[in-house]
């Protein structure tokens, strides 16, 4: 009699066990890759004193670095609690307003890491950690863009003044609720940082979210509807502030849905480009 | 709000009716806190742009013959400071139903479980942390025999208003030997056991992962007249995830557990070691989110003011201690019993890191029975108990720790070092008439820290406090209290952090008023953490049990 209920509530709650061996990596070479018909840009919310950000961070920097710094674009937004330096470091604040505004929209109060791939939605919201963020990538990769995008920057070297130029290529007609974004981002910027298990003095933090030449979340792109096939251009000024340092500024640009915020396309460009 | 309202009330009417029809009844408790915050630079309060938050709860259960149906409405408009901000709203979290007879139970909806110690399950509510991991599925008890036990559950985990993507399966048994032989004399023996599954997709392409993670836990117990001896072992397969950084070791619990008492004597010593056990609904969790399981702690519960600065916090990641703890009573009439006896307990505690040698980018040996360089935590404690009189009690405590504070607080980064502390407490109990005693509490704590933090560091050094509590029975309650940072490294920091509480209570209802400074700090349960901001203000709550 003991047995059969033994057996009974064992079978009904059925129980199975994935005891994984090495490899413990996915076989990179089996996942095809869409030929980046569209660009890709990751949104890192990452804080200095958050101690499992530099894993995302790196998982980031792989990620473009896998793919092409020219496919997968990186910005490091600095946000949350967790982004306030402790006074007892050597840490900079490098939260902004524009970081501080996308944490508020997306992040939801949530424990960092967390980040946003085109800002494409994973389920029912744009956040997501950062196990789903490669898959994430190749998804946005077999996208077909309604646009292509190319950014001008005009620069004299000593000043303070850039003029960009937008550029999109149309391969359907716009939409008029299209907004275009543009971000400025420095790298090297240097801060201790809390990593698993250590503290880390003097880490290099790149592509961090500086401010918007745009507002948060962009300006109108479009006055009239541009027909497919047709191009549409639209040119900022942008005054660099005297603390960041020129030569380590990124311009990205992307084209997103105003209504849902998605990218449908993105670029970048360093105002004095690297050699890579 | 008035809607809800509605709805309680004629939840509460309709019970009520059935009261009567057929003799169910209705019992439960009601909660309601807030606090009125105020801006107070002098300890380094936040802007609270809400400046009052109020949350409380309403249980009510239903119990009609074999059956019984509860539920629990929530409200956090916002919640209090330190609780986790992502509880702002209201809703009814935990609603069931239960049907009892003497060979089964069934429960259908939210429910609370612990499969033993609870080292591969345990889901609790812990209103003061903020914790509620409750399940929500399915759960059947079954009673075959006097001596046997057996439980199956499935189900999500509350994440604050959401459920977890991972999906709990388990099932335990139990069985009473000594109801089956004679073998063991009048000593109870028992053996437990059991299994959890945990099932959450693979969506992401890096790691090779485990979406069913299986874990099961054995249990052996004895106890005599005059001891008792329990083992517990845990073991869970590979779990990568984001609080392991992406371990595939398998993870493994042991608890050893043993006392012995006799007339005035009780010994009990602990072991206990975990191995890369932290166990959650959600790989991607973090905090004290989605936790599945639960590591009973090794350390004394200090519960005084001033020992409840340096709480030791269990590594569910890797720790491993002993614990040793001694009490005895002086007979009264002896030398050192007096009139009364006099009651001396000695604890100690030391815990330690896992010895661990990385094997590979994902993997790690480690040696099961030693103990790593880095001390957590070590507490010797001692505290004597005396009564001299009718009307008067006392106690005395003397307590020498050291901290790990980046172990406890700063995620294991190097910031702040180790503490160093020593305290003293003295407790004065005075029963000055029928209805009216007195307490005073006078507490002083010594404390070095290894590497001092700057002026934003509002908790160091040495503090002294004092505290008065007046009870009238059967009534009110008064209290004052101060503490006093008088040893802070940094002079504007040498704050008091005064506060004064009144309580009226009658029946199962009680109010409380308290107006004062709350220090910055970490609060525990049960090893349990999680940090309190500083706060001024006047704090209010209402309690009722029906």
């Amino acid at each position: 009699m003991k047995k059969i209920y033994l057996v009974l509530i064992t079978a009904l709650f059925v129980v199975s066990c994935d005891v994984v061996d090495e490899p413990y990596l996915q076989d990179k070479s089996t996942i095809e890759i869409g030929d980046f018909k569209k660009n890709v840009i990751i949104f890192d919310f990452t804080a200095i004193n958050c101690v499992y950000c530099p894993t995302a961070n790196r998982k980031a920097e792989e990620l473009s670095d896998e793919y092409g710094h020219e496919n997968v674009f990186v910005i490091g937004a600095h946000a949350s609690t967790l982004a306030k330096p402790k006074s007892e470091l050597n840490q900079v604040d490098f939260r902004t307003e524009t970081s501080n505004d996308l944490y508020d929209k997306f992040g939801q109060g949530e424990g960092l890491p967390l980040g946003m791939v085109n800002m494409r939605d994973i389920d029912g919201r744009k956040i997501t950690t950062f196990g789903n963020w490669d898959a994430m990538v190749i998804e946005e990769s077999y996208e077909e863009p309604e646009m292509n995008l190319a950014i001008e920057l005009t620069h004299t070297e000593g000043s303070q003044e850039v003029e960009i130029e937008i550029t999109a290529d149309y391969f359907t007609n716009s939409n008029p609720d299209d907004n275009i974004t543009i971000y400025v981002t420095e790298d090297s910027l240097i801060s201790d940082q809390k990593d698993v298990g250590v503290m880390v003095e003097d880490y290099v933090h790149n592509h961090v979210l500086r401010e918007s030449v745009t507002g948060t979340f962009g300006s109108q792109f479009t006055e009239t509807e541009i027909a497919s096939g047709d191009s549409h251009s639209k040119t900022f000024n942008y005054t660099i502030p005297a603390e960041y340092r020129a030569e380590k500024l990124r311009f990205v640009a992307f084209i997103q849905n105003k209504n849902t915020n998605y990218v449908k396309q993105v670029t970048a460009k360093y105002l004095y480009e690297k050699s890579e | 709000m008035r809607y809800l309202f509605i709805v309680v009330t004629a939840a509460l009417t309709l019970f009520a009716v059935n009261n009567v029809t057929a003799q169910g009844y209705l019992s439960g408790n009601f909660v309601s806190e807030g606090q009125y915050y105020l801006q107070d630079s002098a300890i380094g309060t936040s802007e609270f742009p809400k400046q009052v938050a109020v949350q409380g709860f309403l249980n009510a259960r239903y119990h009609i013959n074999d059956f019984e149906f509860g539920m629990r409405y929530e409200a956090y408009r916002p919640p209090l400071l330190g609780i986790d901000t992502r509880f702002e709203g209201s809703g009814f979290p935990f609603l069931y139903g239960t049907y009892r007879s003497d060979l089964i139970d069934v429960t259908a909806g939210n429910f609370y479980e612990q499969f033993g110690s609870g080292l591969i399950l345990r889901t609790y509510e812990e209103k003061a942390l903020g914790i509620d991991n409750s399940l929500n599925g399915l759960r059947v008890n079954f009673r075959p025999d006097d001596g046997v036990e057996l439980t199956g559950l499935m189900g999500t985990m509350r994440e604050f208003w959401n459920q977890s993507e991972g999906i709990i399966r388990g099932a335990k048994a139990k069985i009473y030997l000594d109801e089956y032989t004679d073998l063991f004399g009048d000593n109870g023996v028992s053996l437990g056991g059991g299994f959890v599954s945990k099932y959450e997709a693979d969506n992401e392409n890096t790691y090779n992962l485990p979406e069913n993670v299986f874990a099961y836990y054995l249990r052996a117990s004895v106890i005599g007249n005059s001891y008792s001896f329990d083992a517990e072992y845990s073991n869970k397969i590979n779990d990568p995830s984001i609080v392991n950084s992406s371990s595939f070791n398998s993870g493994e619990g042991l608890l050893l557990s043993g006392s012995y008492f006799t007339d005035g004597l009780g010994v009990s010593l602990d072991f206990h070691r975990a191995d890369n056990m932290d166990f959650r609904a959600e790989r991607s969790a973090t905090g004290n989110i989605l936790n599945m399981n639960f590591i009973p702690p090794l350390t004394k519960q200090h519960t005084y003011r001033l020992t409840s600065l340096y709480p030791f916090a269990t590594q569910l990641v890797g720790e491993i201690g002993i614990q040793a703890d001694v009490t005895y009573k002086f007979e009264s009439g002896s030398f050192l019993g007096g009139e009364y006896g006099t009651l001396l307990s000695v604890n100690y505690s030391r815990v330690h890191n896992i010895d661990s040698t990385a094997t590979g980018e994902f993997t790690y040996d480690s040696d099961f029975f030693a103990f790593g360089d880095r001390l957590f935590y070590e507490d010797l404690n001692f505290e004597v108990s005396k009564r001299w009189s009718d009307d008067f009690k006392t106690k005395a405590s003397y307590l020498t720790q050291t901290y790990d504070k980046d172990v406890s607080e700063n995620g294991w980064a190097p910031t702040a070092g180790k503490v160093f502390s020593d305290i003293v407490i003295l407790d004065f109990n005075y029963r000055l008439s029928d209805d009216v005693s007195l307490k005073m509490d006078l507490e002083h704590i010594w404390a070095k820290q290894e590497i001092y933090p700057d002026a934003s560091d509002y908790v160091n050094g040495n503090w002294v406090m004092a505290m008065y509590e007046l009870t009238i029975s059967p009534n009110y309650f008064i209290s004052i209290s101060d503490e006093f940072n008088y040893g802070n490294e940094f002079a504007k920091n040498r704050v008091h952090y005064y506060s004064g509480s009144f309580a009226y209570v009658t029946g199962g209802t009680r109010l409380q008023m308290t107006y004062g400074r709350q220090r910055a700090g970490i609060i525990c349960v049960g090893g349990v953490c999680r940090f309190v901001p500083a706060s001024t203000g006047l704090y209010f709550s209402v309690g009722t049990t029906f």
